[in-house]
Protein backbone atom coordinates (compact mmCIF):
# COMPACT_ATOMS: atom_id res chain seq x y z
CA UNK A 1 0.00 0.00 0.00
CA UNK A 2 2.50 2.08 0.89
CA UNK A 3 4.90 1.21 -2.13
CA UNK A 4 1.55 1.76 -4.22
CA UNK A 5 1.46 5.67 -2.49
CA UNK A 6 4.56 6.23 -3.34
CA UNK A 7 4.49 5.10 -6.52
CA UNK A 8 1.53 7.17 -7.31
CA UNK A 9 3.05 10.24 -5.71
CA UNK A 10 6.63 9.17 -8.17
CA UNK A 11 3.86 9.36 -11.29
CA UNK A 12 2.84 12.74 -10.16
CA UNK A 13 5.92 14.37 -9.88
CA UNK A 14 7.02 12.60 -12.89
CA UNK A 15 4.34 13.83 -14.90
CA UNK A 16 5.07 17.80 -13.15
CA UNK A 17 8.89 17.43 -14.17
CA UNK A 18 7.95 16.04 -17.74
CA UNK A 19 5.18 19.15 -18.39
CA UNK A 20 7.62 21.60 -17.26
CA UNK A 21 8.96 22.17 -20.49
CA UNK A 22 5.22 23.67 -21.13
CA UNK A 23 6.30 26.52 -19.32
CA UNK A 24 7.76 28.94 -21.68
CA UNK A 25 6.53 32.46 -21.94
CA UNK A 26 4.30 32.52 -19.38
CA UNK A 27 4.06 29.92 -16.46
CA UNK A 28 1.26 27.70 -15.50
CA UNK A 29 0.00 29.89 -12.43
CA UNK A 30 -3.32 30.16 -14.60
CA UNK A 31 -3.91 26.35 -14.49
CA UNK A 32 -4.71 23.66 -11.64
CA UNK A 33 -1.37 21.63 -12.07
CA UNK A 34 -2.46 19.24 -9.28
CA UNK A 35 -5.27 16.88 -11.96
CA UNK A 36 -5.31 16.65 -15.54
CA UNK A 37 -8.49 15.88 -17.82
CA UNK A 38 -8.86 14.53 -21.03
CA UNK A 39 -11.82 15.71 -23.43
CA UNK A 40 -11.97 14.86 -27.11
CA UNK A 41 -13.62 16.69 -30.12
CA UNK A 42 -13.10 18.35 -33.55
CA UNK A 43 -10.33 21.13 -34.13
CA UNK A 44 -12.25 24.40 -35.30
CA UNK A 45 -8.69 26.42 -35.10
CA UNK A 46 -5.22 26.35 -34.89
CA UNK A 47 -3.17 28.97 -34.45
CA UNK A 48 1.16 28.28 -34.22
CA UNK A 49 1.96 31.42 -33.16
CA UNK A 50 4.33 32.52 -30.25
CA UNK A 51 4.27 32.38 -26.94
CA UNK A 52 2.51 29.29 -27.39
CA UNK A 53 0.80 27.72 -29.89
CA UNK A 54 -3.05 27.79 -29.59
CA UNK A 55 -5.69 24.71 -30.04
CA UNK A 56 -9.37 25.23 -29.84
CA UNK A 57 -11.63 22.64 -30.18
CA UNK A 58 -15.72 21.51 -30.04
CA UNK A 59 -16.29 18.89 -27.50
CA UNK A 60 -20.30 17.34 -27.37
CA UNK A 61 -21.07 16.10 -23.93
CA UNK A 62 -23.66 13.89 -22.52
CA UNK A 63 -26.44 16.15 -23.76
CA UNK A 64 -25.48 16.75 -27.22
CA UNK A 65 -24.14 20.29 -26.41
CA UNK A 66 -21.54 21.72 -27.85
CA UNK A 67 -18.57 22.65 -25.45
CA UNK A 68 -15.75 24.85 -26.69
CA UNK A 69 -12.31 24.36 -25.58
CA UNK A 70 -9.00 25.78 -26.28
CA UNK A 71 -5.50 25.15 -25.34
CA UNK A 72 -1.80 26.04 -25.21
CA UNK A 73 1.08 23.97 -25.67
CA UNK A 74 5.11 25.32 -26.06
CA UNK A 75 6.16 27.64 -28.48
CA UNK A 76 5.88 26.72 -32.08
CA UNK A 77 9.65 27.23 -32.41
CA UNK A 78 10.41 24.52 -29.77
CA UNK A 79 7.20 22.14 -31.00
CA UNK A 80 8.71 22.57 -34.69
CA UNK A 81 12.51 21.78 -33.18
CA UNK A 82 11.34 18.81 -31.09
CA UNK A 83 8.23 17.56 -31.99
CA UNK A 84 8.44 18.12 -35.83
CA UNK A 85 4.91 20.46 -35.88
CA UNK A 86 4.53 22.87 -38.70
CA UNK A 87 1.08 25.47 -38.72
CA UNK A 88 -0.72 22.72 -40.60
CA UNK A 89 -0.46 20.12 -38.43
CA UNK A 90 -3.72 20.30 -36.94
CA UNK A 91 -6.57 21.98 -39.26
CA UNK A 92 -10.62 22.49 -38.58
CA UNK A 93 -12.07 19.04 -38.71
CA UNK A 94 -9.53 17.03 -37.54
CA UNK A 95 -10.43 13.94 -34.95
CA UNK A 96 -8.36 14.58 -31.21
CA UNK A 97 -7.96 14.03 -27.89
CA UNK A 98 -7.01 16.31 -26.18
CA UNK A 99 -5.09 15.95 -21.94
CA UNK A 100 -3.96 19.02 -20.13
CA UNK A 101 -4.36 20.69 -16.68
CA UNK A 102 -7.51 22.61 -16.61
CA UNK A 103 -7.77 26.33 -16.01
CA UNK A 104 -8.31 27.36 -12.41
CA UNK A 105 -11.10 29.74 -13.65
CA UNK A 106 -12.97 26.51 -14.63
CA UNK A 107 -13.08 27.68 -18.37
CA UNK A 108 -12.82 25.00 -20.80
CA UNK A 109 -9.15 25.39 -20.87
CA UNK A 110 -5.91 23.94 -20.62
CA UNK A 111 -2.17 23.47 -20.40
CA UNK A 112 -2.00 20.76 -23.42
CA UNK A 113 -0.07 17.71 -21.98
CA UNK A 114 -0.77 15.41 -24.74
CA UNK A 115 -2.48 15.22 -28.24
CA UNK A 116 -3.56 12.35 -30.04
CA UNK A 117 -4.16 13.11 -33.21
CA UNK A 118 -6.02 10.62 -35.88
CA UNK A 119 -4.73 7.80 -33.01
CA UNK A 120 -1.46 8.93 -33.02
CA UNK A 121 0.40 10.69 -30.24
CA UNK A 122 1.44 13.64 -31.62
CA UNK A 123 2.57 15.42 -28.34
CA UNK A 124 6.28 15.26 -29.31
CA UNK A 125 9.04 15.52 -26.61
CA UNK A 126 8.14 19.42 -25.94
CA UNK A 127 11.81 20.03 -24.67
CA UNK A 128 13.12 23.25 -23.27
CA UNK A 129 13.30 24.88 -26.46
CA UNK B 1 83.12 23.43 -26.74
CA UNK B 2 82.09 25.10 -29.86
CA UNK B 3 79.26 22.28 -30.99
CA UNK B 4 78.20 22.21 -27.26
CA UNK B 5 77.51 26.32 -27.72
CA UNK B 6 75.64 25.60 -31.32
CA UNK B 7 73.57 22.54 -29.42
CA UNK B 8 72.55 25.25 -26.37
CA UNK B 9 71.63 28.21 -28.75
CA UNK B 10 69.65 25.59 -31.48
CA UNK B 11 68.15 24.39 -28.00
CA UNK B 12 67.18 28.00 -26.93
CA UNK B 13 66.03 28.85 -30.16
CA UNK B 14 63.62 25.40 -30.76
CA UNK B 15 61.93 26.41 -27.20
CA UNK B 16 61.64 29.98 -27.98
CA UNK B 17 59.90 28.96 -31.25
CA UNK B 18 57.75 26.38 -29.57
CA UNK B 19 56.53 28.88 -26.75
CA UNK B 20 55.66 31.78 -29.25
CA UNK B 21 53.74 29.08 -31.40
CA UNK B 22 51.96 28.82 -28.25
CA UNK B 23 51.23 32.09 -27.41
CA UNK B 24 50.49 32.75 -31.41
CA UNK B 25 47.65 29.59 -30.81
CA UNK B 26 44.22 30.70 -32.42
CA UNK B 27 41.84 31.14 -29.45
CA UNK B 28 39.02 29.06 -29.72
CA UNK B 29 36.24 29.53 -31.96
CA UNK B 30 33.13 29.67 -30.15
CA UNK B 31 30.84 30.41 -33.00
CA UNK B 32 27.78 28.04 -33.17
CA UNK B 33 24.30 27.54 -32.43
CA UNK B 34 24.21 27.37 -28.56
CA UNK B 35 20.96 25.96 -26.18
CA UNK B 36 20.77 26.94 -22.97
CA UNK B 37 20.64 23.98 -20.31
CA UNK B 38 17.47 25.30 -18.27
CA UNK B 39 15.83 28.52 -18.43
CA UNK B 40 14.85 30.49 -15.01
CA UNK B 41 18.12 30.63 -13.28
CA UNK B 42 21.80 30.59 -13.27
CA UNK B 43 22.29 28.02 -10.62
CA UNK B 44 22.39 24.60 -11.93
CA UNK B 45 21.39 23.03 -8.90
CA UNK B 46 18.21 24.93 -8.77
CA UNK B 47 16.65 25.35 -12.31
CA UNK B 48 13.17 26.42 -10.78
CA UNK B 49 14.02 29.18 -8.67
CA UNK B 50 12.85 27.89 -5.15
CA UNK B 51 16.18 29.66 -3.25
CA UNK B 52 15.66 32.73 -5.09
CA UNK B 53 14.87 34.31 -1.88
CA UNK B 54 18.11 32.84 0.29
CA UNK B 55 20.44 35.42 1.16
CA UNK B 56 23.07 33.76 1.60
CA UNK B 57 23.00 33.10 -1.99
CA UNK B 58 21.65 36.01 -3.63
CA UNK B 59 23.09 38.16 -0.75
CA UNK B 60 21.17 41.44 -1.57
CA UNK B 61 21.46 45.11 -0.20
CA UNK B 62 18.16 46.57 1.55
CA UNK B 63 17.45 48.22 -1.52
CA UNK B 64 18.24 45.04 -3.56
CA UNK B 65 15.84 43.01 -1.57
CA UNK B 66 12.97 45.76 -2.02
CA UNK B 67 13.24 45.57 -5.54
CA UNK B 68 13.09 41.99 -5.50
CA UNK B 69 9.97 41.91 -3.08
CA UNK B 70 8.16 43.69 -5.61
CA UNK B 71 9.02 41.43 -8.71
CA UNK B 72 6.49 39.37 -9.44
CA UNK B 73 7.85 36.49 -11.11
CA UNK B 74 6.06 34.66 -13.68
CA UNK B 75 8.08 31.22 -14.69
CA UNK B 76 9.59 28.71 -11.94
CA UNK B 77 9.04 27.59 -8.41
CA UNK B 78 7.77 31.32 -6.85
CA UNK B 79 5.81 31.72 -10.64
CA UNK B 80 2.55 33.73 -9.57
CA UNK B 81 -0.66 34.42 -11.92
CA UNK B 82 -0.28 38.12 -12.38
CA UNK B 83 3.02 38.37 -12.85
CA UNK B 84 5.01 42.22 -13.52
CA UNK B 85 8.11 40.31 -15.42
CA UNK B 86 8.87 43.01 -17.72
CA UNK B 87 9.53 40.60 -20.45
CA UNK B 88 5.94 40.37 -20.50
CA UNK B 89 5.32 43.80 -22.05
CA UNK B 90 7.80 43.07 -24.50
CA UNK B 91 10.70 45.26 -22.74
CA UNK B 92 14.17 43.42 -23.72
CA UNK B 93 15.24 40.55 -21.39
CA UNK B 94 19.09 42.45 -21.80
CA UNK B 95 22.32 40.68 -20.81
CA UNK B 96 22.89 38.18 -18.90
CA UNK B 97 18.80 37.75 -18.80
CA UNK B 98 19.06 36.96 -22.69
CA UNK B 99 20.52 33.45 -21.81
CA UNK B 100 17.65 32.51 -19.32
CA UNK B 101 15.29 32.09 -21.99
CA UNK B 102 14.20 28.53 -24.09
CA UNK B 103 15.54 29.89 -27.25
CA UNK B 104 18.72 29.13 -28.43
CA UNK B 105 21.97 32.13 -29.11
CA UNK B 106 24.39 31.75 -32.38
CA UNK B 107 27.78 32.99 -31.64
CA UNK B 108 29.48 34.28 -34.39
CA UNK B 109 33.03 35.15 -33.68
CA UNK B 110 36.06 36.97 -35.26
CA UNK B 111 39.19 38.04 -34.27
CA UNK B 112 38.31 41.25 -33.20
CA UNK B 113 34.28 40.63 -32.03
CA UNK B 114 32.18 37.97 -30.75
CA UNK B 115 28.10 38.58 -32.21
CA UNK B 116 25.56 36.73 -29.95
CA UNK B 117 22.40 36.57 -32.03
CA UNK B 118 19.57 36.42 -29.59
CA UNK B 119 16.29 34.52 -30.77
CA UNK B 120 14.63 36.00 -28.45
CA UNK B 121 13.05 38.68 -29.21
CA UNK B 122 15.44 39.00 -31.91
CA UNK B 123 18.28 40.86 -30.03
CA UNK B 124 21.80 40.42 -30.36
CA UNK B 125 25.00 41.89 -28.46
CA UNK B 126 28.49 42.60 -28.92
CA UNK B 127 31.63 42.25 -27.55
CA UNK B 128 34.69 43.92 -28.59
CA UNK B 129 38.18 41.63 -28.29
CA UNK B 130 40.27 44.18 -30.14
CA UNK B 131 41.60 45.52 -27.34
CA UNK B 132 39.84 48.55 -26.81
CA UNK B 133 38.22 50.06 -23.33
CA UNK B 134 34.81 50.99 -22.22
CA UNK B 135 33.80 54.41 -23.48
CA UNK B 136 33.96 57.55 -20.35
CA UNK B 137 29.63 58.76 -19.88
CA UNK B 138 28.98 56.33 -22.23
CA UNK B 139 24.72 56.14 -22.73
CA UNK B 140 23.08 53.17 -20.07
CA UNK B 141 21.66 50.27 -22.45
CA UNK B 142 19.71 47.36 -21.61
CA UNK B 143 22.91 45.10 -22.83
CA UNK B 144 25.44 47.35 -21.47
CA UNK B 145 28.83 47.59 -23.02
CA UNK B 146 31.13 44.52 -23.83
CA UNK B 147 34.68 44.15 -24.19
CA UNK B 148 36.47 40.64 -23.88
CA UNK B 149 40.28 39.37 -24.02
CA UNK B 150 41.37 35.80 -24.06
CA UNK B 151 43.22 34.04 -20.86
CA UNK B 152 44.42 30.53 -22.57
CA UNK B 153 41.16 28.92 -23.24
CA UNK B 154 38.77 30.86 -21.69
CA UNK B 155 37.73 34.16 -22.88
CA UNK B 156 37.16 36.64 -20.58
CA UNK B 157 33.98 39.38 -20.99
CA UNK B 158 33.70 42.34 -18.91
CA UNK B 159 30.50 44.51 -19.52
CA UNK B 160 29.18 47.91 -17.79
CA UNK B 161 27.34 50.73 -18.49
CA UNK B 162 24.02 48.41 -17.96
CA UNK B 163 20.23 50.60 -17.40
CA UNK B 164 19.32 48.25 -14.64
CA UNK B 165 15.76 47.88 -16.07
CA UNK B 166 15.51 44.01 -16.36
CA UNK B 167 15.89 41.18 -14.07
CA UNK B 168 19.25 39.27 -13.89
CA UNK B 169 17.22 35.97 -14.58
CA UNK B 170 13.38 34.90 -14.84
CA UNK B 171 13.20 34.37 -10.98
CA UNK B 172 13.15 38.32 -10.33
CA UNK B 173 17.27 39.28 -8.64
CA UNK B 174 17.18 42.85 -9.26
CA UNK B 175 19.93 44.82 -10.60
CA UNK B 176 20.88 48.84 -10.58
CA UNK B 177 22.98 50.48 -13.38
CA UNK B 178 25.83 49.60 -10.83
CA UNK B 179 26.17 46.51 -12.16
CA UNK B 180 29.43 44.74 -13.60
CA UNK B 181 29.40 41.26 -15.28
CA UNK B 182 32.24 39.62 -15.50
CA UNK B 183 31.92 36.43 -18.14
CA UNK B 184 34.09 33.43 -18.71
CA UNK B 185 33.21 30.96 -21.53
CA UNK B 186 35.51 28.17 -21.97
CA UNK B 187 34.29 25.03 -24.11
CA UNK B 188 34.00 21.87 -21.89
CA UNK B 189 33.71 19.91 -25.05
CA UNK B 190 32.79 20.41 -28.70
CA UNK B 191 29.68 20.30 -27.46
CA UNK B 192 29.51 21.68 -24.42
CA UNK B 193 30.08 25.56 -23.51
CA UNK B 194 30.27 26.77 -19.81
CA UNK B 195 29.67 30.38 -19.03
CA UNK B 196 30.44 31.31 -15.42
CA UNK B 197 29.36 34.54 -14.14
CA UNK B 198 30.49 37.30 -10.93
CA UNK B 199 27.93 39.69 -10.47
CA UNK B 200 29.10 42.51 -9.04
CA UNK B 201 26.62 45.53 -8.17
CA UNK B 202 27.65 47.37 -4.41
CA UNK B 203 24.00 49.41 -4.80
CA UNK B 204 22.13 46.06 -4.79
CA UNK B 205 24.55 43.06 -3.32
CA UNK B 206 26.45 43.25 -0.15
CA UNK B 207 29.09 41.08 -2.13
CA UNK B 208 30.08 39.78 -5.62
CA UNK B 209 28.44 36.57 -6.15
CA UNK B 210 28.52 33.93 -8.79
CA UNK B 211 26.30 31.77 -11.44
CA UNK B 212 26.44 29.45 -14.32
CA UNK B 213 25.09 28.64 -17.75
CA UNK B 214 25.60 25.39 -19.23
CA UNK B 215 25.18 25.87 -23.62
CA UNK B 216 24.66 22.35 -25.87
CA UNK B 217 25.71 22.79 -29.54
CA UNK B 218 23.08 22.24 -31.65
CA UNK B 219 24.15 21.77 -35.62
CA UNK B 220 21.31 21.43 -37.21
CA UNK B 221 18.90 24.00 -35.55
CA UNK B 222 18.82 27.38 -37.59
CA UNK B 223 18.10 30.20 -35.26
CA UNK B 224 13.88 30.68 -35.82
CA UNK B 225 11.99 34.10 -34.92
CA UNK B 226 10.90 35.48 -31.74
CA UNK B 227 9.37 38.72 -32.21
CA UNK B 228 7.94 39.64 -28.96
CA UNK B 229 5.07 42.27 -30.12
CA UNK B 230 3.63 38.78 -31.45
CA UNK B 231 2.47 37.89 -28.38
CA UNK B 232 -0.44 40.60 -28.56
CA UNK B 233 -2.18 37.82 -30.07
CA UNK B 234 -2.53 35.70 -27.38
CA UNK B 235 -4.33 38.96 -25.78
CA UNK B 236 -7.25 37.43 -27.83
CA UNK B 237 -6.97 34.29 -26.13
CA UNK B 238 -7.15 35.49 -23.08
CA UNK B 239 -9.61 37.76 -23.66
CA UNK B 240 -11.77 34.43 -25.21
CA UNK B 241 -10.78 32.08 -22.11
CA UNK B 242 -10.64 34.84 -19.02
CA UNK B 243 -7.54 33.25 -18.30
CA UNK B 244 -4.83 36.22 -17.20
CA UNK B 245 -1.21 35.97 -17.40
CA UNK B 246 -0.15 39.64 -17.27
CA UNK B 247 -1.61 42.19 -15.46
Amino acid sequence: MRSRAFAVTTLAVGILIVSAPLVAHHGTAAYDTTSTVTVSGTVTEFRFVNPHVLVYWDVKDEAGNIQKWSGERSGPNSMARNAGWTRNTLKPGDQVTISGRQSKNGTHTMAISKIILGGKDITGGGGDN
Amino acid sequence: MRNRLVASIVALVAVLACSSAVFAQTPPNLSGLWSPVGTNTFDPSDPGGANAADLTKFPMTPWGQEKFKANRVAHGANQQELSNDPTNKCFPPGAPRSYVTPYPVEFVQSPTRLAMLFEYDVVYRVVYLDGRGHPQDGEPTWMGHSIGKWEGDTLVVHTTGFNGKSWLDRVGHPYSEQLELTERFRLVDKETLQLDLTFHDPKTYTRDWTGQKIFKLKPTWELKEYVCEDNYTFDDFQTETGVKFVP
